[in-house]
């Protein structure tokens, strides 16, 4: 049985899209039919919940019986992966206590699988986000997510300095998830459901929607530019993941690439094979 | 229409190309000469435009704004079965397939049975063949087909070149015109349609012809088209208008001149064995033209057969005379 995987998604700073991210990669995790449960720590109101009813649960990460009901279960839930989206404020307190409950050190000796996508504001204060985050890491796999669909400007990061941080943690990769035009930002979250139904043009209950084909086809390619990145990443392969071989068939997800099966040919195709 | 598969013309050029306009007037007034539903719209800020030559049947559009482009795709995609034709501007082009395929608006327009083709009018510049290989490459999925307007270029007193010999089976060709039909069609309240029910007034009976010649070579084009996409019933009538058959064939036999596209755009698909008058009245029409070719080649063969009897007695005449000729010398 493959060893399971703890994604944490967090920033110290409000706003920055963390949830934004976290519905990307459960969309990446349904999409390739990996297993996933997800914990909302937007108590009360649980923002990813709304999007992800079915895997989500609302959660009080502060709280010891809430952190045991995510941590002492990892290894028996039927989930390949547990998706934590971490409030505000909160990242660096979570992380702080994983490691004082023992995690961190069972991620070190290979027992489990933890990943940390760190979303990072547009200023300066966001590098002492890094420096603390990278205190409480050393066998995590590290994510820094510079999201731009708020239409961020990372304005204040000299190249040398953001170096001097980048470095204290090994092997920490950079993410950058680009802007998505506001208006069908702006639909998905009226809609709410996955970015992957709002593609589908799919209602939260799988019926038919009427969504505008010009924001699905926005939010198609917009999310096909995220998913590249976790891609190139080689996100699935850590996570220890492995895709079943029908994923990409997957109902109520993206269709693939390309035209459907039973497109026209070219006319010049045609052309030739009449000459 | 076969199936429910609607046609979605995208008209473009990349450049300052002359046509782009005309051939998109020429795609609307086929569908309206056929009584059939047509739909256009105009993505251009320069004149004249689309709008100016067919108001009550293109509607002005924009793609800058999202507010516009989900206006603009939602009615291309809409569910009335009408043909759409788009006349894209070299200012709009890049903006326009750049927005389709961020949208993977063609793809849309496949699953709701929407065959688009681009029709791309070009020149002999590298650029424009460059553009269509780019354009190949970003659309792998739609029919493209290059224009080439000779009617522009002859215009701007290009040498004259049979139409015929230019035309080929992979591109749409727009054949030469002489420059007062290039401008009798350029006047904005000019009608194809209107011009091939009826011949205007104080138009010369050879420039009526030779416009009508024109106009059936492209719009037997555009019946090529469409079996090519794939439609091989409703055709546009597009059989000689009645008030000019007899004119047609006399001035066909004069001149002996073979009709413009005559052949060359047959109907590629063999239709079973439905008896020929349902094939549409394409065959029909390229019988009648046929027939008269027919009778011209008989009268000239008669001719020419006349003439070599003739030949032929003066040679006897000339030979009999020359041994005349001989005999008398040799008996001096």
């Amino acid at each position: 049985m493959p060893k399971p995987a703890v994604v944490i998604i967090g920033a110290d700073k409000g706003g920055v899209g963390k949830t934004t991210v976290a519905r990307t990669l459960l969309d990446y995790l349904v999409r390739h039919q990996i297993r996933t449960r997800a914990f909302d720590t937007e108590i009360p109101k649980g923002t990813l919940k709304r999007f992800h009813p079915d895997i989500t649960d609302i959660v009080d990460i502060s709280q010891v019986a809430d952190q045991m009901r995510i941590f002492d279960t990892v290894n028996s839930t039927d989930a390949a992966v547990s998706l934590i989206d971490v409030r505000a404020g909160l990242l660096s307190p979570t992380l702080s206590a994983l490691r004082k409950i023992g995690f961190i050190d069972a991620a070190k000796k290979g027992e489990i699988t933890l990943v940390v996508f760190h979303i990072l504001g547009p200023s300066i204060a966001s590098l002492e986000e890094i420096a603390q985050t990278a205190n409480s890491l050393r066998d995590a796999k590290y994510f820094m997510v510079k999201n731009f669909i708020n239409d961020s400007h990372y304005f204040g990061w000299d190249d040398a300095t953001y170096a001097s941080y980048f470095k204290r943690v090994p092997d920490a990769v950079t993410i950058e998830i680009p802007k998505l035009v506001e208006m069908a930002a702006e639909q998905v979250e009226v809609a709410s459901v996955p970015f992957a139904s709002f593609i589908a043009n799919k209602k939260q209950s799988g019926g038919a929607a009427s969504y505008s084909l010009v924001l699905r086809g926005y939010v198609r390619h917009w999310l096909d530019n995220v998913w590249a990145q976790y891609d190139r990443t080689g996100l699935l392969k850590i996570l220890g993941t492995t895709q079943a071989p029908s994923a990409l068939a997957a109902p109520n997800t993206l269709p693939a690439s390309g035209a459907p099966a039973d497109k026209p040919r070219p006319i010049l195709q045609v052309a030739a094979e009449n000459a | 229409m076969s199936g429910e598969t609607v046609p979605l013309y995208v008209v473009c050029s990349p450049g300052r190309s002359g046509g782009r306009t005309l051939v998109s007037r020429l795609l609307t007034e086929f569908y309206v000469l056929g009584d059939r539903p047509v739909a256009a719209f105009d993505l251009c800020d320069e004149e004249p435009r689309l709008a100016d030559y067919l108001p009550h049947l293109t509607t002005i559009a924009d793609i800058d704004d999202i507010r516009d482009q989900i206006r603009f795709f939602e009615r291309l995609v809409a569910d009335d079965e009408s043909p759409k034709i788009i006349d894209v501007d070299h200012r709009v082009f890049k903006n326009f397939f750049t927005t389709v395929q961020k949208i993977g608006f063609f793809e849309e327009a496949h699953r709701r049975s929407i065959a688009p083709l681009i029709l791309l009018v070009g020149d002999a510049h590298p650029k424009s063949l460059d553009m269509c290989a780019t354009m190949r490459r970003w659309f792998p999925e739609v029919s493209l087909l290059p224009v080439r307007n000779v009617a522009q270029k002859i215009a701007m007193s290009e040498p004259d070149i049979p139409a015929k010999e230019r035309i080929t089976r992979d591109s749409l060709d727009v054949p030469s015109l002489r420059s007062s039909l290039r401008m009798l069609i350029d006047v904005q309240d000019f009608s194809f349609c209107r011009f091939w029910r009826a011949k205007p007034a104080n138009l010369p009976d050879a420039w009526d012809d030779e416009l009508l010649d024109w106009l059936t070579s492209v719009y037997f084009q555009f019946q090529d088209i469409e079996v090519l996409l794939g439609f091989e019933e409703s055709w546009t009538q597009i059989a000689t208008p009645p008030s000019r058959h007899v004119r047609m064939a006399h001035s066909a036999q004069q001149r002996d001149v073979q009709p413009l596209g005559m052949g060359k755009f047959a109907p590629k698909k063999v239709r079973g064995d439905a008896p020929i008058e349902q094939h549409g009245p394409y065959p029909v029409t390229n019988m009648q033209k046929m027939t008269v070719q027919l009778q011209s080649a008989e009268e000239r063969i008669s001719a020419f057969e006349t003439a070599i009897k003739q030949w032929q007695a003066r040679a006897t005449q000339a030979e009999t005379k020359l041994l005349q000729l001989i005999q008398s010398k040799m008996e001096r």
